[in-house]
């Protein structure tokens, strides 16, 4: 199992090579009048030199002691939570407020929080509704209206 | 500058009151340290991310009832976390450690009252002290900042950035490197001079920019979500008690007294530092107490003293961090990096042109913070059986809650679904930056500020045809460079041992 560091250093090596690549598409200016590309540029630059000292550093090192894993019950919730929130933000301009509100508001105490149906019921109707007065009615944030009007 | 020396500090706080003493500023003003300290007192949600929760809501104010509100949010979050504490023994954020440590203990005296007590009182000594320092402090400060070109303030920045680099609790590495992240993240967009679009994939959402709201949501909001979730979520027990007396006695007034002042004192001046702030006030007021008391063994067995220092250091920190802020238009902190972005989105640019352009802000802001204590004292000592149930609801609960907050609050802002998914995406690189060890501090501080260290770069290098060594030649500027390149460098020397401290938010 490599490290975190030599993991998350590889990252940022990549990232300052993507930075680099990506600003040497915009006209980089010189010192005498910089361009758009100058700091994204220098930007880059920095970040691939750090990333490679500490992807050295973590090399060298011995793997301190880990925390131990998260029971991979835990892990699945965190990505069914994340996929419930990217679910929702994509189908919300296409189906309205309500409809996608109310069964994330039942799904996220119920499954996630493991309430009992009575109780996520409850949370996600209640919710739902209230943050449906607060924001639509009373602060009048304009929330995309699904085929069947609200 | 004419007009500043004309105003003197009583027209000042009248322009201050005038611009307060209006129903909806007020009613921004209580709403804001009431869900502060509600907020505040809810286990893991701190001050920075009450702040990213409620920054939406804020746009639908007027620009100054809106920063009196994040202004109200984040002392009242401050307030809160002493709460918890005292009572649970667990620092609603993370500028009220040290109060655990007395606090808990006066609790499980029997002296939960008096300690809750005490640190109301102390906090509003020092935020009446500090906004009194506040008005000394800030327009001198700006008149000074006048002078800046670009040079000081490529400087300036960067000399906030090591500051923060510097105080960073992990490695001085990785802090650059997500400092380095947050200046790229920051330039995402069109470049304003040229009009070219950068790193953008052709997303139109991205061409105005990598939005803070979305930012701060995802990193704070979301983050500490999949984190908790992560975690146990264990049942917190409140430690039962009765909170018959709230008042301290006289015997209590006697000892706290002096750490109250001298508590203010510290946390004002350590406050006005970038990357200072209430924490490492809070650390440094309890240090001090504990060194002059005439009795160090109580400290950690109940100790009035290391609550009323500490408690107040923090409050007056929140005061002198607006400093930086409302003269410099550098933020001190994390939550004050935030308020400049709620500023720069209301089109106010803060820095020393401030004080000039938006004087009824400056003070009304100032002022509504002195109101803002005084409303907590008095809310806050009848509240406290209320705060105490809140502590009781389960997570199960709330965090389904703070999800949708994050959802919507972050959809409001433009109407935009595209930035709902920014925010996930970056609730996700959040709770990855806290799994691999790195601190989201610098990258949210660098972001923010990106743009105008690029233009500052960037007219400083027209100025001196391509010379860096404009940086070096004018003095103030090679006062922040020096600086600036001194806290780089000293970790590296072996016998220099940092200071970690562990910063939450």
């Amino acid at each position: 199992m490599p490290s975190k560091d030599l993991i998350s250093s590889l990252f940022w090596t990549a990232s300052g090579g993507a930075i680099i690549l990506a600003s040497l598409r915009l006209p980089l200016g010189a010192p005498q009048n910089p361009g758009p590309g100058f700091l994204p540029f220098l930007v880059g630059v920095l970040m691939l030199v750090l990333s490679v000292a500490l992807l050295i550093r973590s090399a060298r090192s011995r793997e301190e002691k880990k925390t131990g894993p998260a029971a991979s019950s835990k892990k699945l919730k965190l990505v069914a939570t994340t996929a419930a929130l990217f679910l929702f933000a994509f189908a919300f301009p296409h189906l309205g407020f309500l409809i996608t509100t109310i069964p994330l508001m039942i799904f996220l105490p119920r499954v996630i929080g493991e309430l009992n149906w009575k109780v996520s019921l409850a949370i996600g109707f209640l919710t739902s509704l209230a943050m449906y007065a607060l924001f639509k009615v009373w602060l009048k944030v304009q929330f995309p209206v699904g085929p069947w009007g609200f | 500058m004419g007009v500043l020396e004309s105003m003197d500090l009583l027209q000042n706080l009248a322009l201050g009151f005038a611009t307060v003493l209006v129903f909806d500023r007020l009613l921004a003003c209580l709403v804001g340290v009431l869900i502060g300290t509600l907020i505040g007192v809810l286990p893991g949600i701190g001050p920075a991310a009450a702040i990213s929760l409620l920054l939406p809501s804020t746009f639908h104010l007027d620009p100054t009832s809106g920063i009196i509100m994040l202004a109200g949010i984040y002392y009242g979050a401050m307030y809160g976390g002493s709460t918890t504490s005292i009572l649970v023994n667990i620092p609603g954020e993370a500028a009220s450690v040290v109060t655990c440590l007395d606090g808990y203990q006066m609790a499980r005296k029997g002296r939960a009252g008096p300690a809750l007590g005490i640190s109301a009182m102390g906090s509003f000594i020092a935020g009446t002290l500090g906004v009194i320092g506040l008005m000394l402090v800030a327009p001198p400060l700006a008149r000074f900042a006048l002078s800046f070109g670009p040079p000081e303030y490529f400087s300036l920045i960067f000399c906030g950035l090591a500051i923060l680099i510097y105080l960073a609790s992990g490695s001085i590495l990785k802090a650059v490197i997500m400092a380095l992240a947050g200046l790229f993240l920051g330039l995402v967009g069109t470049d304003l001079i040229t009009g070219n679009v950068r790193f953008t994939f052709g997303n139109i959402t991205l061409m105005d920019g990598i939005g803070m709201v979305p930012v701060v949501m995802g990193l704070f909001g979301i983050a500490e979500v999949l984190d908790n979730l992560e975690k146990s979520l264990e049942e917190r027990s409140v430690f039962q008690t009765t909170l018959s007396n709230l008042l301290p006695n006289r015997q209590d007034w006697g000892r706290a007294l002096g750490p109250i002042l001298r508590g203010s004192f510290v946390g004002f001046f350590l406050g006005i530092l970038p990357g200072g702030g209430a924490i490492i006030s809070s650390f440094t007021s309890y240090a001090l107490e504990k060194r002059l008391s005439r009795h160090p063994e109580e400290f950690g067995k109940g100790a009035i003293e290391g609550v009323a220092g500490p408690e107040s250091a923090n409050n007056a920190a929140s005061s002198g961090a607006f400093i930086p802020l409302l003269t410099l238009g550098i933020p001190a902190n994390v939550v004050m990096a935030i308020v400049l972005g709620a500023l720069l989105t209301h089109g106010i640019q803060p820095g020393p042109l401030l004080l000039v352009r938006n004087a009824d802000l400056f003070w009304g802001v100032v002022t509504s913070m002195y109101l803002g204590n005084a409303m907590l004292l008095v809310l806050n000592l009848p509240l406290i059986g209320l705060w105490v149930r809140l502590l009781r609801i389960p997570y199960a609960i709330l965090f389904p809650l703070i999800l949708l907050f994050c959802l919507i609050g972050a959809y409001s802002v433009n109407n935009n679904s595209e930035e709902v998914v920014i925010m996930i995406v970056f609730g996700v690189i959040g709770y990855l930056i806290r799994k691999f060890d790195y601190e989201a501090a610098p990258l949210i501080f660098a972001l923010v500020l990106s743009p105008l260290f690029e233009n500052a770069l960037r007219q400083s290098l027209l100025m001196s045809n391509g010379s860096f060594a404009i940086f070096f030649t004018r003095p103030i500027s090679l006062a922040f460079m020096v600086t600036g390149l001194i806290l780089f460098l000293l970790p590296m020397l072996p016998f220099v041992k940092r200071k970690v401290v562990r910063e939450e938010a």
